[in-house]
């Protein structure tokens, strides 16, 4: 038997169906730099598209759908958005908003101020089922005298207010009478942003079209297609491959991207800090602010920034050195072992056999956490925990999985976390830095980080109105967290976005968490 | 996973019974894990390369703070990402300055070790239950057998998955996860030997003899069973060990800062078209290697036991 | 007898599939970690949730009722196609399940065809030729394929194929927007349909074909044939294919189960949305309701996958009896 026909057969028939295949495979997205449809990959995908179930971070499909009465511009000051302008009263506490007129719903029903006053109202009742709702625990009322006006009664003042209603207006006809965690809502949203969702598949894309009623006129792009590709390496062959027009690419993937023909790399700085969070309830040694600033001291930043992040970062002194709110002045940490040697045998420890910071015969040992399942935090960890220990700290690395840190918050001695935010800084420094803000008391404050003078400055910053005042209360909240760092600070993050050079319109601007915030002004953007 | 033949095949190899499947009465022994799927004719050079390759990678573990002199898990942001050959680092090193060969030897110790206490810990419990069935009362044979019937029917990786994703990464999860969802064949194994030597001349001679039941179980029966389980034992190591990558891959096996040979390729994965090949290159080649190194030594097991 | 055969094994099945998801239930009930801290963590972005908002979600949810409450609500609901919602999206596991499985089924159809066409072309070659080189060429390459971890050779065809060569997409089932046309599916299914179908195990199958046709070659009826001067072709066919291939078809039932099985690392390397990739991203999220329906659901599939094979079994070869005794499927 030499040669059976079916063997013959089954080969030919594999390798034909390789082939009829491969015809129809590849191809680059021609038509779509052609004016037509600009596809993205992204690796996060959020869990609801509803903007009052996102913390202050929203993802690019959400931000696309949905507008709030303000919005940020480039320098990431509140402009106004749906509302046409607004008035505050002299103590703060009254806010008058006139929308623009003629403003609709992506269903095409007028928005009017009642779903102002719905959103508000909603997100407040919501309580823990919105993160934002905190942002609005201060309003006492909101009244709509007519369609295009709306009145917000404050209890006490809050500044922050004008920038959490940058927060995407929610459609009264489409929740009332429905709880605002809806999933139905959340998948298939109805906002009045400039491009409308038109298919959303979990786990595959989501489909946006140029809203024709957008308050702007209708964007120029007449269709964005935001594919979810969490695989780093895949959303890189996609756009090799001419699957995807643009992506968001890891630092490791970005200089190859840069080599992909007809794409051009837009490389922004984040809000987005990385940093050591010490737990002070659980370890003691913590105590002594000698300690941690001779940590601050030891962390070599600009090496982190050129190993881990391939330069796609910043050094980080503290939490609002993106912030328009930055104080002014040197960076008070730089990488400095003479100053660690003079601080920690000010604090009465000494080198041991092993090279180790010993008082007592008790060394500064403790063990530094994150998610296991973040590879970009593990690296943070493992490089910050060689750099501590090769100045004498005994730093344990040990990435725990996620359930197991969101049970045990009290039990982590030190965990690499991520805050930041780009715009105002209340929402990210009153929740770790207050001491009301406590674990024990429910708050993001992890560590128990208390200061005194720290709680002062943030409780008066959110009162103040005045922009000048502010910014000197924020002053002193960042003088006061240098002379006793709660944290060991680490870098800022850059992020990368490929998209075709035929795209015009992607500008610039201090971005959020993970990155988000690139879609800003989409509606401007355009095919050259 | 390496795959466990059927009845089927073990009569379609030895011809008994006219290659008719489940035809005849009683139940024929099922044959050990991977018998057909990767059983090769042995030749003695390949054995013996084979030999050579595991006991090499396990010195090498053993010996890994002799071999390098690099923690593998301390960083040198001074000498990240270096090709293979580099001075100092023969295999190069990662994103993060670490140096490959430091990984690798002492991923090998995690990856033999989770190989071989699985392995162990499967067998011990295959040939403890399957002992039980064929000694035991009727009702336990009975519970023992359908059990392992039941988990025969399952996707084993879906029940590793279910467990892990319960237990959480750990060294331990792993090997019980492994121990957990392997030891059924072991155990069918050993009770279709045992009850087949019980009906022998010289068992039952032992008996007639006065021999207690416990000492004819192991002086005659026991030996007699050892080298099909042998077998199948040589062949549970490299299950353990394609396990482990396959569930360190997922994210859901050996804890991420344990160098592991899954966990090596799971990071590394992300850069295989950033340059640096040899990261998933190396691991990769040392996870074949030790799986085809073992499944040749286990063919030759039974190949001898035959 | 046939009826009588599909009763106990129907049985059988069952028995299975409630062993199973009370298996799953309990598992995944004392694992640590609370789904409303995932639920919360998920809506914030990947901040921490607080211990209130955290008790407040669960009391809601119902997961402080006793374990036999909640493991009957979701029995009774299982029974009329309610899984409940998953915790992560808020989308009911139907959905999610009717959204995913189908493309599974249609990855691990393809896969089994590949499988099965290459496995009986090359376990044929095999078994036929008479040059011992092509034998022990084959019987090589498939001991190596043996070794290798199933993503291994994923990431191997992919960097081969999508990166390096660019033929072939490299995830997903089209570019997003476009309509799913056969010929742009068929693009995106080559690859993991490969991977899937050429891994460790295919080496099992075409071993099979070898073996089992192998050892008729040279039997007593063929040899008959032959004499009797019947062309190469029938003997082949008829005289060695059809008995030849039995102990293969009697495993292809439990393959298509461990198919589907490895279809996770697959589906996960190349985004293919199937019940894989869902069943593994729930395991990492803790999703319960997806993971408990996704593991019932793959276990049912290869519950009738088995049972499927033995009906092809008793169809090709005819001496097998129907006893309905529970056959070992192994992995």
């Amino acid at each position: 038997m030499r040669k059976p026909a079916l063997v013959i057969g089954a080969l030919a028939t594999a390798s034909a169906l390789l082939a009829s295949a491969t015809a129809c495979g590849a191809g680059r997205a021609a038509d779509s730099r052609d004016g037509g449809t600009f596809t993205y990959a992204i690796g996060d995908e959020p869990e609801t598209l509803n903007p009052a179930l996102q913390d202050e971070h929203t993802d690019p499909v959400t931000e696309l759908v949905f507008r709030g009465l303000t919005r940020h511009d480039a320098a990431n000051k509140v402009v106004p958005g749906l509302a046409e302008s607004w008035d505050v009263s002299k103590d703060g506490k009254d806010y008058t908003f006139t929308l623009r007129s003629g403003l609709t719903w992506h269903d095409g029903k007028p928005l009017t101020s009642r779903d102002v006053k719905f959103t508000i109202d909603a997100v407040k009742a919501a309580a823990a089922d919105a993160p934002r709702s905190r942002n609005f625990e201060s309003v006492e009322s909101v009244e709509t005298p007519d369609a295009t006006t709306v009145k917000v009664e404050l209890s006490e003042p809050f500044a922050p207010l004008l920038d959490a209603l940058s927060m995407g207006l929610l459609p009264e006809h489409a929740l009332k009478g429905k709880k605002i965690t809806d999933a139905a809502f959340g998948q298939s949203p109805v906002g009045a942003g400039p491009f409308r969702l038109t298919t959303f598949k979990p786990g595959q894309y989501a489909e946006l079209e140029a809203f024709g009623g957008y308050y702007e006129g209708a964007p120029k792009l007449p269709k964005i297609v935001i594919k979810y590709v969490p695989d780093d390496t895949a959303r890189l062959i996609q756009l090799k491959n001419g699957e995807v027009d643009g992506a968001h690419v890891q630092p490791q993937q970005a200089a190859k991207a840069g080599d992909v023909g007809g794409v051009r790399l837009e490389t922004y700085p984040t809000a987005d800090y990385r940093a050591l969070m010490l737990n002070f309830k659980k370890l003691p040694v913590f105590a002594d602010k000698r300690i941690r600033q001779a940590m601050n001291f030891a962390i070599d930043r600009d090496a982190f920034v050129k190993s881990v992040l391939l330069g796609h970062g910043s050094p980080a002194t503290g939490p609002l050195d993106e912030s328009p709110y930055k104080a002014a002045g040197a960076a008070p940490f730089t990488h400095d072992a003479a100053k660690v040697d003079e601080l920690m045998k000010a604090a009465g420890y000494a080198e041991n056999g092993q090279g180790l910071w010993a008082k007592g015969g008790k060394t500064v040992r403790f063990e530094l956490s994150t998610f296991a399942e973040d590879s970009s935090r593990v690296a943070i960890l493992n490089v910050a925990a060689t750099q501590l220990k090769a100045r004498g700290f005994d730093v344990v690395p040990n990435p725990r999985p996620r359930d197991w840190v969101r049970k045990n918050w009290g039990e982590l001695e030190a965990f690499v976390v991520g805050w930041g935010t780009p715009y105002d800084p209340d929402t990210s420094v009153y929740g770790p830095f207050h001491s009301s803000e406590a674990l024990a008391n429910g708050g993001s404050n992890y560590g128990t980080y208390s200061n005194p003078d720290v709680d002062k400055a943030l409780d008066a910053a959110r009162r103040t109105s005045d922009p000048e005042k502010r910014k000197a209360l924020y002053g002193d909240f960042q003088k006061a967290l240098a002379e006793d760092p709660p944290f060991v600070w680490i870098s800022y993050l850059h992020t990368s976005n490929a998209v075709p050079d035929g795209l015009k319109g992607p500008q610039r601007r201090t971005l959020g968490h993970h990155g988000y915030g690139f879609f800003w002004n989409a509606e401007k953007w355009s095919w050259s | 996973m390496p795959i466990t033949e059927t009845r089927l095949a073990r009569t379609g190899r030895t011809g008994s019974g006219g290659g008719v499947p489940f035809s005849g009465e009683g139940t024929p022994p099922p044959a050990p894990r991977g018998l057909l799927a990767v059983r090769l004719p042995a030749r003695r050079p390949g054995v013996w390369a084979a030999a050579l390759l595991l006991a090499a990678f396990a010195l090498a573990a053993l010996l890994a703070p002799v071999l390098t002199r690099y923690d593998p898990i301390a960083t040198d942001t001074l000498a990240t990402s270096l090709p293979p050959g580099s001075p100092g680092h023969p295999l190069g090193t990662d994103q993060l300055g670490r140096d490959l060969l430091a990984r690798i030897l002492y991923g090998a110790r995690t990856s033999l070790i989770v190989g071989i206490v699985a392995a162990a810990i499967t067998v011990a419990a295959g040939v403890l239950l399957g002992g039980l069935a064929a000694a035991g009362p009727r009702w336990l044979d009975e519970a023992i057998s359908r059990v392992a019937d039941v988990l025969l029917s399952l996707p084993m990786l879906v029940v590793v998955l279910a467990l892990a994703a319960v237990a959480g990464p750990s060294l331990g999860t792993v090997i019980l996860a492994v121990a957990a969802t392997a030891w059924m064949p072991v155990a069918l194994v050993t009770r279709a030997e045992l009850i087949s030597l019980r009906e022998r001349p010289y068992v039952r001679a032992a008996h007639a003899l006065g021999l207690s039941r416990g000492r004819v179980l192991v002086r005659h029966l026991l030996p007699g069973a050892l080298p099909p389980v042998a077998s199948i034992a040589a062949f549970e190591v490299g299950h353990a060990i394609l396990t482990e990558s396959t569930l360190s891959f997922l994210g859901l096996g050996v804890p991420p800062n344990r160098p592991s040979w899954g966990n090596l390729l799971t990071e590394a994965q992300a850069h295989l078209l950033t340059g640096e090949w040899y990261t998933v290159a190396f691991p990769a080649a040392c996870v074949v290697a030790t799986i085809l190194a073992v499944n040749v030594l286990a063919s030759t097991i039974s190949g001898e036991t035959r | 007898m046939i009826a009588r055969f599909l009763i106990r094994r129907a049985a059988t099945a069952l028995a299975v599939v409630a062993a199973l998801s009370a298996l799953c239930f309990v598992l995944l009930d004392v694992a640590p970690g609370s789904p409303a801290a995932s639920i919360l963590e998920a809506r914030s972005g990947g901040r921490p949730a607080t211990p209130a908002a955290v008790e407040r979600l669960e009391r809601e949810m119902g997961l402080h009722d006793p374990l036999p409450v909640r493991y009957g609500r979701w029995v009774a609901g299982a029974a009329r196609g309610d899984f409940g919602d998953s915790y992560g999206t808020g989308r009911p596991v139907g959905e999610v399940l009717a959204d995913t499985a189908p493309w599974t089924l249609l990855l691990t159809a393809a896969a089994v065809l590949l499988s099965v066409a290459g496995a009986i072309a090359v376990g044929l070659a095999a078994a036929l030729t008479r040059r011992a080189w092509l034998r022990r060429g084959i019987q090589t390459a498939l001991f190596a394929l043996g070794g290798m971890p199933g993503f291994v050779s994923a990431l191997l065809l992919m960097w081969i194929f999508s990166a390096w060569l660019q033929v072939l997409p490299s995830g997903g089932l089209n570019r997003p927007g476009e309509p799913v046309t056969a010929g742009v599916l068929a693009a995106h299914l080559v690859l993991p349909a490969l991977a899937l179908a050429f891994g460790h195990h295919f080496g099992t199958y075409a071993r099979l074909v070898e073996t089992g046709v192998g050892r008729l070659r040279s039997a007593p009826h063929v040899e008959n044939a032959r004499a009797r001067g019947l062309s190469r072709w029938t003997v082949t066919v008829r005289h060695l294919m059809r008995p030849g291939l039995v102990p293969f078809t009697a495993r292809l039932g439990v393959g298509v189960g461990g198919l589907i099985a490895g279809a996770y690392a697959t589906e996960m390397i190349f985004s293919w949305p199937g019940i894989g990739r869902q069943a593994v991203l729930a395991a990492r999220e803790q999703d319960y309701p997806v993971l408990t329906a996704v593991v019932l659901v793959t276990g049912v599939i290869v519950v009738l996958a088995n049972l499927l094979g033995d009906l092809a079994v008793a169809w090709l070869d005819p001496r097998v009896r129907l006893t309905g005794k529970a056959r070992h499927a192994h992995h």
